[in-house]
């Protein structure tokens, strides 16, 4: 879905420009004397001569003769001419063959206004809302769910109350192919508040960013390579999400409940001991330990949660490797008090019993998942899961946490992750006033990456780098680097890199960390792995458990082993940069869990 | 090939009776004679299951199997190179490779095409390739004569349905119930009534499959339907029998199997 924008109610060559600056398709230029917004042909003409034919000039009339009309269009070069009184068809046809668009203004409020719109003679409808005699402006809203059937049959140009704020839904609700926008983004009838305007651009583009990737591609990977009978059930999730993104409702409930329940903003905090410990670049921590549950994968599950009973779904069924993630489903499942069943595997059972316990406190099933002849972990978990969703699709969601899977999950998962980027992002801004020079994260399947990466994607001034687990070293075999040392493929629902053999089988992987110990990654980070845009960089067990050895002891901060791996790596780089420079690590979670783990790895 | 087949069943006003074989297990050598005997037992279709590493799809039995294939070193390639064999041999029913689809996209898709063609394959079926994944896989089994069968399911809507049916060729394969593969003790609730509408919008002829166990429900199975899939219990069957009195006792077992939901395919 993608709308134009006009910006309507211009008086100055100074609002022209800002509005155009921040991309507006369409001016408005109101013509008629008695609006508070009104331009003289004078003024016009100056604002004409300043756009210079970089933007289309609308010219708003009310009580205006057919030649003032004509004649106006022709000395401003109007793209349309948009009539807001009692014009009627007879009146449009007196402007004879004018070199302009016809935009027709309709205030909809029920059946007759529709096919009444619907039958006019215009390029397109402009649908406002009722303003009493005036002329736009009031921030009232109009009737959304007529000017959407109105828009399915007619180019349909939004009015009414659009602001920042509300556009997206606008946009999602309509579908009109612009939105006008007036009296939302001014400070005052005739000035309009140009940081309001570029607001409203960015939040329409971010909309686009994620819409772009609807068809669940990125590049040639991602998809949605699932059974037939997932498949309705992916379909229906998908426009619901979208919905979601666009529900101002939805989205004030999940950051409500982002702050008061799971605590954010989480800090960024500059590492100091660490930094001078590594004598190069600043490390500064994204501190996703100290969410509630210990890890970013909250930030998801609640999205999700939320979604499932959007969709009526009682049931949340997961897959976790290290746990958190299942820990954070089973909280959310107590929260909303729904059901819950974690797909685990039994190795992964042992190395995370104190996760495995929380998850039987807080009421969810557990569920071992065995293979023969090999160790489960977060593969098999995830394939069991699978097994069950596909039995009991119509009433359960399958809450994914990794940002791999079927389309939409890979999208979704970074959009309810992105919140980590998009805090880090303006929280460096107020501290240092600019954007770190790299962002650094684990990627197993890449969650907590691609939300810290999301903000920064189209910001190149910022290198991205990921930590992918080595293991015991690429060339032993044992270990989890599938954009390192695999091939692409086809698995869990999305086309990307994987550990595999010739002939498609997929292989045993190997990590310190359960969380990282995965044979694949999502597609979007096969995707930058491939353009260029990311790094990945493998770093082994002895790394990771050095790298959280020194942050204990410099820090007195205790991370999970994956996040180590990102630790590792900064740690890594920071060596190789100037003091000036800034690194920022997504520190994902943190590492309780992992004392058994660790000690284990220490004796050895 | 496959068309032909079903328009001459239907003037025989019978079902056809699909016997799906986990290709490899416990070997392959196992696999090339145990096709021979269902084909002369009775069995008008069958599907070359190849192993997958990770079966998303399937049950514990489909699973199992395909592990102990994979141990016995069977591969897509030399799963297709058997069926050249048993050309060679005179079977002539016809053939759909039954597959995951990392196997064959790992090994090549082309590569993989032009061999089915070549030994003798005739259709194939790729479990995780949906309607909004076929393309890819169309581009590779039309220039090559093979029949792409599409697969449709109970939370499928009927509108769906009929354009599923419309992208494929040879015959629809309708998946009876929401799960995973694996034998069941009957048939699910309104199987005929659904079964009625599938048919009505899918232009192609279906088949019925997963859980289906016994010749009684095969029998009943087979009123409402073109064509009638066993799986799981027959995998399950020739396995442990195999396990237990050997190969010739396997081959006796799997071929008496078949030939009792043969007679059940006439209407």
């Amino acid at each position: 879905m993608k709308a134009s924008v006009k910006i309507c109610g211009i008086s100055s060559a100074e609002d022209a420009l800002a509005a155009l600056g921040c991309g507006a398709e369409f001016l408005g230029l109101i013509f008629e004397p008695k609006s508070p917004r009104a331009v003289t042909p004078k003024q016009a003409e100056e604002i004409a001569k300043a756009v210079g034919g970089r933007a289309k000039l609308v010219g708003v009339f009310v009580s205006q003769t057919a030649d003032f009309i004509k004649d106006a269009a022709k000395k401003q070069n109007l793209f349309a001419v948009q009539l807001h009184g009692g014009q009627n068809a007879e009146f449009v046809k007196s402007l004879g063959a004018l070199d302009a668009e016809i935009w027709k203004v309709v205030w909809l409020e029920n059946e007759s206004d529709l096919a009444e719109a619907e039958a006019f003679e215009a390029d397109r409808i402009l649908v406002d809302s009722k303003s009493g005699g005036s002329v736009g402006g009031t921030g009232k809203r109009a009737n959304w769910e007529l000017a959407a059937r109105l828009a399915k049959k007619r180019k349909v140009i939004l009015a009414g109350g659009i602001s920042p704020e509300n556009v997206r839904e606008a946009v999602n609700a309509v579908c009109p192919c612009a939105v006008d926008v007036n009296s939302m983004v001014e400070d005052s009838p005739r000035k309009k508040n140009h940081l309001k305007i570029k607001q409203l651009f960015e939040n329409l583009k971010e909309m686009e960013n994620t819409q772009m990737k609807s068809n669940g591609k990125f590049g040639v990977y991602g998809g949605q390579y699932v059974a037939e009978t997932l498949m309705p059930a992916l379909q229906e999730l998908e426009r619901e999400f979208y919905r979601a993104m666009g529900d101002a409702d939805f989205q004030d409930e999940y950051r409500g409940i982002l702050r008061d329940y799971v605590g954010r903003e989480t800090p960024l905090y500059f590492a100091r001991r660490l930094t001078e410990h590594c004598g190069g670049a600043q490390i500064w921590l994204k501190r996703e330990d100290l969410n509630h549950t210990g890890a970013h994968k909250v930030n998801n599950t609640i999205g999700q949660a939320l979604l499932a009973r959007r969709m009526g779904k009682r049931r949340l069924i997961a897959e976790t490797g290290a746990g958190m993630h299942g820990v954070a489903t089973a909280t959310v499942a107590a929260l909303f008090g729904m059901e819950c069943e974690v797909f685990m595997g039994a190795e992964d059972i042992r190395r995370q019993a104190q996760n495995a316990a929380r998850m039987d406190m807080l009421g969810a099933k557990l569920t071992a998942v065995e293979i023969e002849n090999g160790e489960a972990t977060l593969k098999d978990a995830m394939n069991e899961a699978l097994r069950d969703w596909v039995a009991t699709v119509e009433n359960t969601f399958y809450v994914i946490g990794t940002a791999a899977g079927p389309h939409p999950y890979p999208t979704m998962v970074k959009e309810f992750q992105s919140i980590i980027g998009r805090e880090a992002k303006a929280q460096l801004m107020e501290k240092c006033g600019r954007l770190p020079d790299q962002v650094v994260a684990c990627v197993g399947g890449g969650s907590n990456a691609i939300g810290l990466y999301a903000p920064f994607i189209d910001e190149k001034g910022v290198a991205i780098y990921g930590a992918e687990a080595a293991g015991q070293g690429i060339e032993t075999g044992k270990h989890s680097a599938s954009m390192q040392g695999g091939s692409v493929g086809v698995l869990h629902g999305n086309k990307t890199y994987l550990l595999q053999d010739e002939y498609g089988q997929i292989m045993d992987t190997y990590s310190v960390s359960a969380g990282l110990d995965y044979p694949g990654v999502g597609p979007e980070h096969a995707y930058m792995k491939d353009t260029g845009r990311a790094t990945y960089v493998p770093i082994n067990d002895a790394q990771a458990v050095h790298a959280f050895r020194t942050l204990c002891r410099l820090e007195g901060i205790i991370p999970a082993l994956e996040s180590s791996h990102a630790v590792a790596l900064a740690m890594e780089n920071a060596k190789n940069l100037s003091k000036d420079k800034i690194i920022v690590v997504s520190l994902s979670g943190r590492g309780d869990k992992d004392m058994n783990s660790v000690m284990e790895y220490l004796r050895k | 090939m496959l068309k032909e087949l079903f328009e001459k069943l239907s003037k025989e006003n019978r079902a056809a009776l699909v016997t799906f074989i986990s290709c490899g297990d416990p070997n392959l050598a196992f696999t090339e004679k145990l096709v021979k005997r269902v084909c002369e037992s009775g069995s008008d279709i069958v599907e070359l299951g190849v192993p997958f590493s990770d079966p998303m799809a399937d049950g514990p039995t489909i699973q199992a199997a395909s592990l102990r294939a994979l141990r016995s070193g069977t591969n897509i390639v030399s799963i297709i190179e058997m069926v050249a064999r048993l050309r060679k041999d005179g079977v002539k029913n016809p053939f759909v490779l039954f597959s995951y689809y990392n196997p064959i996209f790992v090994a090549g898709k082309e590569r993989i095409a032009k061999l089915s063609k070549e030994c003798g394959v005739n259709a194939w079926l790729v479990v995780d390739a949906p309607l909004e994944e076929s393309a890819e896989i169309l581009e590779v089994t039309k220039p090559n004569g093979l029949d792409f069968i599409p697969l449709a399911a109970p939370t499928t809507p009927l509108e769906r349905i009929a354009k599923i049916a419309a992208n494929g060729s040879g015959f629809l394969y309708y998946i009876t119930v929401s799960g995973v593969t694996g034998a069941r003790k009957a048939l699910p609730a309104h199987f005929a009534e659904r079964l009625r509408e599938v048919r009505k919008v899918s232009s192609l002829p279906v088949a019925a499959g997963f859980g289906i166990s016994t010749p009684e429900m095969a029998r009943s199975a087979a009123l409402d339907a073109d064509a009638v899939v066993v799986g799981s219990r027959f995998v399950d069957l020739a396995h442990k029998t195999y396990m237990e009195q050997g190969e010739d006792a396997a081959l006796d077992a799997a071929g008496e199997f078949i030939s009792s939901l043969a007679s059940q395919m006439q209407r």
